[in-house]
């Protein structure tokens, strides 16, 4: 497996802090990261990736994972504590924000006045949330928690509500993520599974879950954000996981023996010492197929080419 | 993350047991040895972690046998270690925040490359479960030193005593 | 005399009125004042002259002039007759209801005329009476509040009987004063009046609570200076002298002490320890009476302060409070013969503290045994009280407490209380309360003597030594027992620190029981060292050396030194006629126990000559026997001559030396220099050898008799300076030959640094001159060139050394000379190492012990002569011999008295920043000591470089030597103390800088670094 994912490129993003998470522009020009150096100075050159030429990096300190934006439009004031994570809705019209207030908070978007209105408040968690992440093309929303749960929330009558609990992790639930398809769900949790959860019946596809430990023993599997990809374009079905033991893995569905056998998905590729300290982030490229971005505690962001191995 | 510090608030534990200190470790010659690497022992973690002072008395942890060198255990090849602390009664609504101390003065006194475990000692503790989840979530533990008042307290228990 | 009517005069003086008045110029006060003074005019004339403006209807007219009027009165105011102040006085008061732009002026002139000696009776009460009565004091500006205070205190002092005749009406007057004063200045002045007032004896009258609350309510001082105070008023002024206030009369206490109860209760530190000192002082002056209705909440706000503080100085004074209560209540009983308040007093502390002792874990033992020693310490009959009731129980605990750890714990507070009693020194035997527990007490010492645990041994020594001071307590079966004991700890326990301790306990009780150690201690160690060894050699030798220790530690009476020095030198013989391998290390440590013995008797004039006497002869006597044997036969060398062993004898023959009388010191001095220089061998006791000793003579076969100028510079160079030396010029002329022509390095040195030795001893004048010229004459063309260059130098550096300290004239010249030797390739890095020899306190020769010519603050002064030029030599050097140059300053600069340093650094830190990038090791050693104690001690000149400083101290935590990473990252740390803003746009950087090292092979590394970069997390962080 060694080869199964080969570094491109190192840069040091956040020299002087940690970084805590990117996310690809959708056309795949741009990579945004957040780190946790909010009071040093913008870095003004955006350091080139020698291998993609195409891709500058521009570290946007204190805005997480949101398009590079030229200047505040609007500011969302409601949460009592810091904010975990914020998505877009598909539609562009909603926006769901999480924070350690154990609430989740759905704004719905007014594009012409450029004003944000609170639709719903959303208190179905009994701890902090860490993560939301929409479904690709329906309006539901999904959320990962230290309640060691994943809730799924729908609208109904103009309100909104949790319309499924899927329990099962034994410790804090660190992120979430779709397919492209929007069929599957998978989490990433501290207890160092994943689970792999299937729609329509918010049941783990193989009862619980296709466990994929993560065998080093050492350490939690700190934010470990699976990325799921398109699936009729070349774009891999692949999920990489960011790792407390400073590793990159990357996991695929094996190929069932027969098509009645039950889904399981196996190890693709390991890197030990993807970076220097913990792993925080992974996001996959939206165009080009295998191309990996990680980032981490050492202040790196790491260019990967991932190449499915033969034989899983 | 915890609740407010000490304040006025009469002590949880006004009269606790207290230990004796250890002394300095003493220097080995092979330790004035230029050439000779040492590698990080128990003993070393134990030096940093047992002069914090605790939140509530004006004694150490060590004093109080919060931390004792048996339940230090580092690993200084595979760069890992493990540290457990005993509250000193079972309800102590300090043991986050002296869990918290200890976290801190490693992540402060050791190299990157240590993965840290601080929980407490198996069966001393009535939220042991909880504690012991709060310290191992980076978040908040970056979260609680954002926070004035607790960094604070912490400083304080990590200052030298004047 | 200048007449009344003198048409010119009273021109003058009209126009200088109006140029003052109208004019609006200040300068002719004074011309006006110069003439009252010359008799020119009358204060008369300058009043009739005032006229015009005195009754003008424009308030600032009239102020005007009363302002000249003062002005002039402040100067003259000695001049004035009696029936001129009369008038005076009754014009200002007559004025003190005009407008309120005139009352500056009018109380500058009250003040003046407060000052008049002439000033009839009854005036000063009118004046202060209308000042009370019109003058709203707290409306008026800080310096006129000011004058006020100064016409009171003008009074005070001079008419302190009529201001009496006022009765309580001055001091409501006063009150009404100061009440709402809010100026430090003025507040001094106030108080300092209220403290007259009360110790004077002036009536309070009812106003007593008054005058209470007009003062209490500055308390606790809280005051800051502020930036740049030209008054220079601090904090600590105004709080002494408002406590000397509050605590100077008992009638204040039913209202102080509840206030002080309050504040104790307070969260505020500074509260708190203002309160306890304040009632420590007022302890000092109230009576039962006073404290009678206040002593619970006292007593339970002391107990919760100690049970509950985490300050030490917070405990220090709650137990300085009780002990000061304690000792008041002692005082009063006697005198009252109603309720015995101490009893009540006591014996609630017991009741407190007392059932704390028997949980000898726990957190509150300690601050309960510290409550109880305060009290206990206060009086004889506290002590009494007290120890009645705690030592019994503390005996008990001991036995009934089985841990070691719990035992030391009782221990340690029962010797608090037995030191308690040396205090109060000898006791009746029927009074003491210690002697009827003699029996308890001793076993419980002995068994902790006996315990496995060394912490509960050593607090038992401690114990043993206590006992031993008290007089009598000990009885002579004891006595041997004890000794028993130390003799056993002392040789046989295996932790050393016990031993040691046993050793020394054994040296404090000596002079007390000199029979029983001489008689029981010594015959034990001398048949334990002479015996053979049965066990492994290891313990036998480790045992040996414990013997030696001991006798030396003993060794504390004349009588028995007289006991264990033959035994030592009969035991150092020994070893010199065995073959074993560990010969040297045992002379060694034979020679350091007569150091210590010899240390011991240079207080006591018989026993320094008998140990001159004994053991001087006997180690030269074995010195030269061994010599003799290797000239002769060859021998293999003898242990007794190696370079370690004689070094081991200096410091014995030297304190042996530096204390005898010069009538006895010239009675030894007559037989060693001949021994040296004639081979006069007669005064040694063993003296029949097989040939000459000529230590001087040439040969190769001289060699090992050559060494021994060791021992003769030990002794001639620790003689007291007027004792004369027989031959001298005889023996400085072999020793500089020696010094510049022997091959052998050691014999060379110490040639050289016994020529130095008595160079620097030797009176001033042509011979001194001679020798010294005859030296530089042998120096000089060695130092060019040859094969003996180091030797020169080393002379040179010694001599150098010997003039510099007694500030020699010719020192200069050869400074000089070494600094142009820095420039020397092959000698330069010698050259700058000597130095610090120059700088260093040389351990044998040359230091005020052995009676040197040491000049204080030659230091400073070859600081000043030299730096200059080792700065400009290192501007000039080539970048080979730079080094040098930095090395050199750098050991000046570490030897220089730290003041010293902080003054001439601005000078010199541009050098120093430049050392810290020198390659050399050595020079970045000393650079960071130099630099280190300038951060903690000079901040704000530092932190101007601070750039350069993070920069340069980050770089060396990389250096490949361990002592450099270690200095460098100690200095790291010192930059904490910088001031916090120069720092924290540096914080992130080096803190980052710092993660490396946390990963240092060497612990030692770490250990500093953790400490480093601890201390940067927390500035400007919140908590620090």
């Amino acid at each position: 497996m060694p080869e199964a994912l080969s570094l491109l490129c190192r840069v040091p993003a956040h020299p002087e802090s940690r970084c805590w998470a990117l996310a690809w522009s959708p056309s795949g020009a741009l990579l945004a990261s957040c780190g946790g150096d909010r009071t040093s100075p913008r870095c003004p050159q955006s350091p080139q990736c020698p291998q993609c030429p195409h891709v500058p990096v521009s570290p946007c300190p204190g805005v997480p994972m949101s398009p590079v934006s030229p200047q505040v439009v609007a500011t969302l004031e409601g949460h009592e504590n810091e904010v975990k994570s914020v998505a877009w809705a598909p539609s562009g019209t909603l926006l769901a924000t999480c924070s350690r207030d154990k609430s989740v908070w759905v704004w719905e978007v007014d594009e012409e006045e450029e004003e944000f209105e609170c639709v719903s408040v959303l208190s179905a968690h009994t701890q902090d949330v860490k993560h939301v992440v929409w479904h690709p093309s329906l309006q539901l929303l999904a959320s990962a928690s230290y309640d060691d749960t994943v809730r799924l929330y729908r609208e109904d009558d103009d309100d909104w509500l949790c319309c499924a609990t899927l329990e099962g992790h034994t410790s804090t639930v660190w992120a979430v993520a779709w397919d492209s398809s929007g069929h599957r769900l998978v989490s990433c949790s501290d207890d160092r599974t994943l689970r792999v959860w299937q729609r329509p019946c918010p049941l783990p596809v193989t009862p619980p879950g296709v466990p994929c430990p993560l065998p080093d023993p050492v350490s939690p599997c700190v934010p470990s954000c699976p990325r799921s990809l398109p699936d009729p374009c070349p774009l891999t079905g692949a999920v990489a996981t960011a790792c407390g033991d400073d590793a990159v893995r990357v996991f695929e569905e094996v190929t069932p023996a027969s098509p009645t056998a039950p889904v399981t998905f196996g190890l693709a590729a390991h890197v030990a010492r993807a970076h220097a300290q913990d792993v925080n982030g992974v996001a996959w490229h939206p165009r080009e197929p295998g191309l990996l971005a990680t980032c981490g505690d050492d202040g790196d962001i790491a260019f990967w080419r991932y190449q499915r191995p033969e034989g899983l | 993350m915890v609740g407010a510090g000490p304040g006025a608030a009469p002590l949880e534990n006004a009269n606790p047991l207290i230990y004796r200190r250890s002394g300095e470790r003493p220097v080995t010659a092979r330790e004035e040895d230029d050439e000779l690497p040492d590698a990080i022992d128990d003993r070393e973690i134990f030096d940093l972690i047992r002069s914090i002072n605790d939140p509530e008395h004006p004694l150490t942890l060590e004093e109080l046998n919060v931390v004792e060198q048996v339940r230090v255990k580092v690993n200084d090849a595979e760069s890992t270690v493990s540290v457990e602390f005993t509250p000193t009664i079972p309800h102590c609504s300090m043991a986050t925040l002296i869990g918290l101390s200890i976290k801190v003065k490693l992540l402060r006194s050791l190299p990157d490359r240590f993965k840290l475990d601080v929980h407490i000692t198996p069966g001393t503790h009535a939220s042991e479960h909880a504690v012991n989840k709060q310290l191992a979530d980076k978040e908040r533990v970056a979260a609680a030193l954002e926070n004035s008042h607790l960094l604070e307290v912490v400083n304080q228990c990590l200052s030298a005593r004047s | 005399m200048a007449a009344a009517g003198d048409g010119a005069g009273a021109e003058a003086l009209a126009a200088s009125v109006r140029d003052f008045v109208s004019g609006q110029q200040d300068g002719r006060a004074a011309e006006v004042a110069a003439g009252v003074k010359d008799g020119t005019w009358t204060v008369l004339q300058l009043v009739e002259a005032l006229g015009f403006c005195l009754e003008n209807t424009d308030p600032q007219m009239r102020g005007r002039g009363i302002q000249l009027l003062s002005q002039v009165l402040l100067q003259c105011y000695s001049l004035l007759q009696e029936k001129e102040v009369l008038h005076l006085v009754l014009f200002y008061e007559s004025r003190l209801q005009d407008h309120h732009l005139v009352i500056p002026s009018v109380l500058q002139g009250l003040r003046a005329l407060s000052m008049c000696e002439v000033l009839s009776p009854g005036l000063a009460v009118s004046v202060l009476k209308a000042i009370f009565q019109e003058v709203h004091v707290q409306s008026l500006l800080q310096l006129d509040r000011h004058t006020v205070y100064s016409i009171i205190t003008n009074f005070m002092s001079t008419r302190e009987e009529e201001l009496k005749g006022l009765g309580a009406n001055f001091t409501f007057g006063f009150i009404q004063v100061m009440d709402g004063e809010k100026d430090p200045r003025n507040l001094l002045v106030a108080f300092q009046i209220v403290r007259d007032l009360i110790a004077k004896d002036y009536d309070l009258g009812p106003f007593v609570e008054e005058l209470f609350e007009v003062t209490s309510c500055y308390f606790p001082v809280d005051f800051t200076p502020p930036p740049n105070d030209p008054h220079g008023i601090q904090r600590e002024d105004l709080i002494l002298s408002l406590r000397a206030v509050l605590a100077s009369t008992p009638q204040f206490a039913e209202f102080l002490l509840p206030l002080l109860i309050e504040k104790l209760d307070s969260e505020l530190q500074s509260a708190k320890l203002d309160s306890l000192q304040t009632l420590t002082a007022c302890c000092a002056i109230y009576g039962q009476k006073e404290l009678q209705e206040f002593l619970p909440s006292l007593w339970s706000s002391l107990r919760r302060e100690v049970f509950q503080t985490a300050s030490e100085k917070i405990e220090t004074e709650c137990l300085a409070a009780l002990h000061a209560l304690s000792a008041c209540l002692s005082r009063s009983v006697l005198s009252s013969d109603s309720e015995d308040l101490l009893d009540s007093f006591l014996s609630s502390i017991l009741q407190d503290c007392r059932h704390h002792l028997c949980e000898p874990d726990m957190k509150l033992v300690w601050p309960s045994a510290k409550l109880l020693q305060a009290a206990a310490g206060a009086s004889l009959r506290t002590y009494h009280c007290i120890t009645h009731s705690v030592l019994l129980l503390l005996l008990e605990q001991y036995t009934k407490h089985t841990q070691s750890s719990q035992r030391r714990t009782i221990l340690e507070m029962l010797l608090g209380f037995l030191e308690l009693q040396q205090k109060w020194g000898h006791v009746e035997e029927d009074e003491s309360v210690l002697l009827s527990l003699q029996a308890p007490v001793c076993s419980v010492v002995f068994s902790a003597l006996m315990d496995p645990s060394v912490q509960l041994q050593l607090v038992g020594i401690k114990a043993l030594t206590v006992l031993g001071f008290l007089q009598g307590f000990l009885s002579s079966s004891d006595l041997e027992l004890v000794v028993d004991h130390l003799v056993r700890l002392a040789l046989h326990e295996e932790d050393s620190q016990s031993s040691e301790a046993a050793m020394e306990a054994a040296a404090s009780l000596a002079p007390t029981y000199p029979k029983v150690f001489s008689g029981r201690m010594v015959p034990r160690l001398e048949e334990q060292l002479q015996s053979e060894r049965e066990e492994s050699y290891h313990n036998h030798h480790s045992l040996q050396q414990r013997c030696l220790q001991a006798l030396a530690a003993v060794s504390t009476h004349t009588s028995i030194v007289r006991e264990t020095v033959p035994v030592l030198l009969q035991y150092l013989q020994k070893v010199q006629k065995g073959t074993e391998a560990r010969n040297t290390q045992d002379m060694v440590s034979v020679c350091q126990s007569l150091h210590r013995v010899a240390l011991q008797c240079q207080q006591d004039a018989d026993g320094c000559w008998y140990f001159h006497q004994t053991v001087v002869p006997c180690l030269l006597a074995m010195a030269v026997q061994a010599a003799m044997q290797e000239s002769t036969h060859r021998l293999p060398g003898k242990a007794l001559l190696e370079e370690e062993v004689l070094a081991a004898m200096i410091p014995v023959i030297s304190a042996a030396t530096t204390h005898l009388s010069p009538e006895l010191a010239a009675q030894s001095v007559s037989h060693v220099v001949p021994l040296f220089l004639d081979g006069e061998v007669s005064f040694l006791p063993q003296n029949s050898f097989p040939c000459s000793f000529q230590p001087f003579g040439d040969g190769e076969c001289l060699e090992a008799q050559r060494r021994l100028v060791a021992l003769l510079m030990a002794f001639v160079c620790s003689l007291p300076r007027n004792v004369a030396i027989p031959q001298q010029e005889w023996l400085l002329r072999e020793l500089l030959s020696l010094s510049c022509s022997c091959n052998c390095p050691f014999t060379a040195t110490t040639a050289a640094k016994c020529f130095a030795g008595l160079v620097n001893k030797h009176p001033a004048g042509q011979q001194l001159d001679e020798i010294l010229q005859l030296a530089m004459n042998r120096m000089e063309p060695s130092l060019v060139e040859g094969p003996r260059r180091t030797q020169a130098l080393t002379l040179l550096l010694w001599v150098t050394k010997a003039l510099v300290l007694r500030y020699h004239p010719l020192s200069s010249c050869l400074t000089d000379k070494l600094l142009g030797l820095l420039g020397d390739t092959e000698l330069g890095p010698a050259v700058a190492d000597g130095f610090s020899l120059l700088m260093a306190e040389s351990p044998d020769v040359l230091h005020k012990g052995c009676h040197a010519d040491v000049r204080i603050m030659f230091r400073q002064r070859f600081f000043t002569d030299n730096v200059p030029k080792l700065v400009q030599g290192f501007h000039g050097a080539g970048p080979d011999v730079k080094a040098n140059y930095l090395k050199g300053l750098s050991h000046v600069l570490n030897h220089l008295p730290k003041p010293v340093l902080v003054s001439e650094l601005p000078t010199l830190l541009s050098l120093l920043l430049e050392a810290l990038s020198c390659s050399d090791r050595v020079v970045q050693l000393s650079t960071l000591s130099c630099l280190h104690p300038l951060l903690l001690e000079a901040p704000q000149v530092m932190s101007l470089h601070v750039d350069t400083l993070v920069t340069k101290f980050l770089d060396l935590t990389s250096s490949p030597t361990m002592a450099v990473r270690i200095a460098a990252l100690r200095c790291a740390h010192a930059l904490t103390s910088l001031p916090t803003t120069v720092l924290l746009p540096y914080k992130g950087r080096v803190i980052r800088a710092l993660a490396k090292p946390l990963d240092d092979k060497k612990r030692l590394v770490r250990k500093e670094a953790v400490a480093a970069r601890g201390e940067w997390f927390l500035l400007g962080s919140p908590g620090r």
